[in-house]
C-alpha cells in the first residue's frame, strides 16, 4: 500500500535482498521515498534496517534487487558517486571526524560544491576564492541551524552525545541533500532531547532537505516526526503505512513485545 | 592556518638570507642538506599526515628523480634546470604507477606493498648494470655546471619555496579538507561526495613530485648517484622527520628536518651508537610525543587558551 503525494517517488527500492554467505539478512524488500516525506524505517534489532541504509547507499551491493534515486538506476554505483547525486547518509555509531572543530567539521561537508581542477587548487582564482567564502558563510549558517553556534570552535571529541548527533546531521546537510537518510539519528538522546531533536528534523523537510529516511528506535520520535513508516522483521516487510496504522497492526506489536500469552 | 602560513614565511625569509649570510663550506652544506630534507619529510607527511596511509616506500620517488636527472645529465648533458624538473614529472609518473596499485590497499598492507616497490626498484638500480652502471652508481652528474655552495643553497631554497607554496595551497583547499576527511574517517569522508581513492591519488601524486624534485637536486648536488638512494636507511631518516616534527602540519617536518640532520650530524662522532640512539629518540616520540613536536606545540597552546588570562596576543608571541 504505497499512497505517494507524488508520482515520481526520490527514492525507489524494488525487490532488494542481501545475503551475506547462508544468511538472508534482507529479503526482498521494496519502499519508496517521495518528495516532501519523511519516512521511518523501524523494526526490532537485526531486522535489516542497517542493511537495508547500506545497500541503499552503495556502500554494499544488494545480492538481488535494484534501487532507483530520481529515476536513475545508482544500484552498483559506489558511495562517493550516489552521494554526489544528492543522497547523503549519515551512520549508527556516530561517525564525524573527531580530532577537527565543529566548524571544521561542516565546513569539510561542503567538499561537492568546492570540488576544483588541481590546477585551481594552486593558483586559486577568484572564482575559487568566492566558492571557499560561500562555504563558509554556509557553514557557519548550518552550526546555527543545528543550535550548534556556542561550540562552533570546539574540537568533535569534546561534544556530548546530544551534540555529536546535532553535528553528524549539520555534516550530512553541508553536503546539501536532496534526501537525506539518518541512521539511528537519536540513540544515546534522553526523550526530552530526543523530542527536541524530532521538532529540528521537521524544520528541515522542504528547506534544507527535501526529504527523510529516517532509521530509529526511539518509537516517540518515529511516531511523532513521519508521515509513513515501513516495519521490518527478520529481514523482511512485515508493514508499511501512516504512524496510527502501525501503531494499531497486531503483527508489528507481535514482532516488538513477542506473541500474547496463549 | 594563518598562523602557520606567517610562520612559514618568516622562515622562508630568514632562509633567504642563508646564502648571504654563510660563507662557511661546512655550515653551507649542512643548510643545503637540512632544506633538502625538509622538502622531502613535506612531501612523505603529504602521504603520511593528511591521507592518513603510511607509505614506507617514499624513496622510490626520491631515487626515479635522482636516477631521471642523472641519466638525463650524464647521457644526454641535461642542465639542471631541466633535468631536475624533468625529475619530478618521472617521478610523479611513477607515483600514478604505484598510487594506482597501493592505493587501493590500507594501513599495514599499504605499508608493506609501497616498501617492496621501492625494494624492487633498488634491485632494478643495483642490476640493470647497462643503463644505472649497477652498484657502482652513475657520477660526473652535472660535471661543468653549478658548483657553488652558495648557488646551491639558493637553488634548494628556490625549490623548498616551490615545495611549500605547492603543499599549503593543497592542504588548506577543498582538496587538502577531503584528504583530511579520508584520513579521519573514510565512511564520512564517502558520505559527503569525497572519493578517497581519488583523493589520496592528488596527495600521493603531489608528494611523488616533490621527492622527486628533491631527488633531481641531490644527484645533482653530490654529483653521484647510486642504488643506496633507494635504502630504508633514507627512508627511515624520513620518518623520524616527520614523526619528531609532527605529521599532519606543514611546519612540522621542516622542524623535524632541521634537528634530524643536526643530530645526525653532531652524533657522527659517536658513531654506531648513533643509529641506537636514534632508536630510543623515536621510542621516546612515539611514547611521549605522538603528534611531535608541532603537536605537542599546538596542546599547549590549546591548554593555554582555555586559561582566561592570557590574551590572544600573547599567545602568538610565546610560540
Amino acid at each position: 500500500m504505497t499512497a505517494l503525494r507524488n508520482s515520481e517517488p526520490l527514492l525507489r527500492a524494488e525487490n532488494l535482498t542481501m545475503r551475506f554467505g547462508g544468511i538472508t539478512a534482507v529479503k526482498q524488500v521494496g519502499f519508496a521515498v517521495g518528495p516532501g516525506e519523511i519516512v521511518g524505517l523501524i523494526g526490532p534489532n537485526g531486522a535489516g534496517k542497517t542493511t537495508c541504509f547500506n545497500m541503499l547507499t552503495g556502500f554494499y551491493t544488494p545480492t538481488e534487487g535494484r534501487v532507483f534515486f530520481r529515476g536513475t538506476d545508482i544500484t552498483s554505483h559506489k558511495p562517493h558517486a550516489i552521494a554526489r547525486l544528492g543522497l547523503i547518509r549519515s551512520f549508527q555509531k556516530t561517525n564525524v571526524m573527531k580530532r577537527l572543530t565543529v566548524f571544521e567539521n561542516v565546513l569539510t561537508g561542503h567538499y561537492m560544491e568546492g570540488r576544483q581542477s588541481l590546477l585551481a587548487t594552486f593558483f586559486p582564482g577568484e572564482k575559487v576564492r568566492r566558492a571557499e567564502r560561500e562555504a563558509r558563510e554556509s557553514a557557519a549558517a548550518i552550526v546555527e541551524t543545528m543550535g550548534l553556534s556556542r561550540r562552533m570552535n570546539a574540537p568533535a571529541h569534546l561534544l556530548s552525545c546530544g551534540e555529536l548527533r546535532l553535528l553528524e546531521v549539520a555534516v550530512a546537510l553541508a553536503a546539501k541533500p536532496t534526501l537525506l537518510m539518518l541512521d539511528e539519528p537519536a540513540a544515546g538522546l534522553n526523550s526530552h532531547e530526543a523530542m527536541q531533536f524530532g521538532e529540528t528534523l521537521k524544520t528541515l523537510v522542504g528547506k534544507a532537505v527535501q526529504s527523510l529516511l529516517i532509521v530509529e528506535h526511539n518509537m516517540e520520535l518515529v511516531m511523532g516526526v513521519c508521515g509513513r513508516i515501513v516495519v521490518l522483521n527478520f529481514g523482511q516487510m512485515l508493514a508499511e503505512g501512516e504512524p496510527r496504522e502501525i501503531l494499531n497492526n497486531p503483527k508489528v506489536a507481535e514482532a516488538y513485545l513477542g506473541k500474547a500469552a496463549a | 592556518m594563518t598562523l602557520e602560513r606567517n610562520i612559514l614565511l618568516g622562515l622562508g625569509v630568514l632562509a633567504a638570507l642563508l646564502p648571504f649570510a654563510i660563507t662557511d663550506q661546512y655550515v653551507l652544506h649542512l643548510a643545503i642538506m637540512a632544506i633538502f630534507y625538509a622538502i622531502l619529510a613535506n612531501s612523505l607527511n603529504l602521504v603520511v599526515g593528511y591521507v592518513g596511509e603510511f607509505s614506507l616506500g617514499h624513496t622510490a620517488f626520491l631515487g626515479t628523480g635522482a636516477y631521471t636527472a642523472a641519466l638525463l645529465s650524464v647521457n644526454a648533458g641535461w642542465p639542471m634546470w631541466a633535468a631536475v624538473p624533468a625529475a619530478g614529472v618521472v617521478a610523479a609518473l611513477f607515483g600514478l604507477a604505484i598510487g594506482a596499485i597501493t592505493l587501493r590497499l590500507q594501513g599495514p598492507y599499504f605499508v608493506i606493498v609501497t616498501l617492496s616497490f621501492a625494494e624492487v626498484l633498488r634491485i632494478v638500480a643495483n642490476n640493470w648494470i647497462a643503463v644505472t652502471n649497477g652498484p657502482m652508481g652513475l657520477a660526473g652528474v652535472g660535471q661543468g655546471g653549478v658548483s657553488d655552495k652558495s648557488a646551491f643553497l639558493a637553488i634548494v631554497l628556490g625549490l623548498a619555496a616551490l615545495t611549500f607554496y605547492l603543499s599549503y595551497r593543497f592542504v588548506y583547499s577543498n582538496a587538502g579538507r577531503a584528504a583530511v576527511a579520508v584520513r579521519e574517517n573514510r565512511y564520512v569522508a564517502q558520505s559527503i561526495g569525497v572519493n578517497p581513492f581519488g583523493t589520496a591519488m592528488q596527495a600521493f601524486v603531489l608528494g611523488a613530485f616533490l621527492a622527486g624534485l628533491a631527488g633531481g637536486f641531490y644527484a645533482f648536488y653530490i654529483s653521484f648517484v647510486g642504488p643506496e638512494v633507494f635504502r630504508f636507511a633514507f627512508m627511515a631518516t624520513i620518518i623520524i622527520m616527520v614523526l619528531m616534527g609532527g605529521k599532519g602540519t606543514l611546519l612540522g617536518p621542516v622542524v623535524g628536518a632541521v634537528i634530524v640532520t643536526l643530530l645526525e650530524e653532531y652524533l657522527r662522532e659517536l658513531q654506531e651508537l648513533r643509529l641506537s640512539l636514534f632508536g630510543l629518540i623515536v621510542m621516546a616520540i612515539v611514547l611521549f610525543l605522538p603528534n611531535g613536536l608541532m603537536g605537542f606545540v599546538a596542546r599547549r597552546r590549546e591548554q593555554r587558551g582555555d586559561a582566561p588570562s592570557l590574551s590572544p596576543a600573547i599567545e602568538e608571541r610565546t610560540v
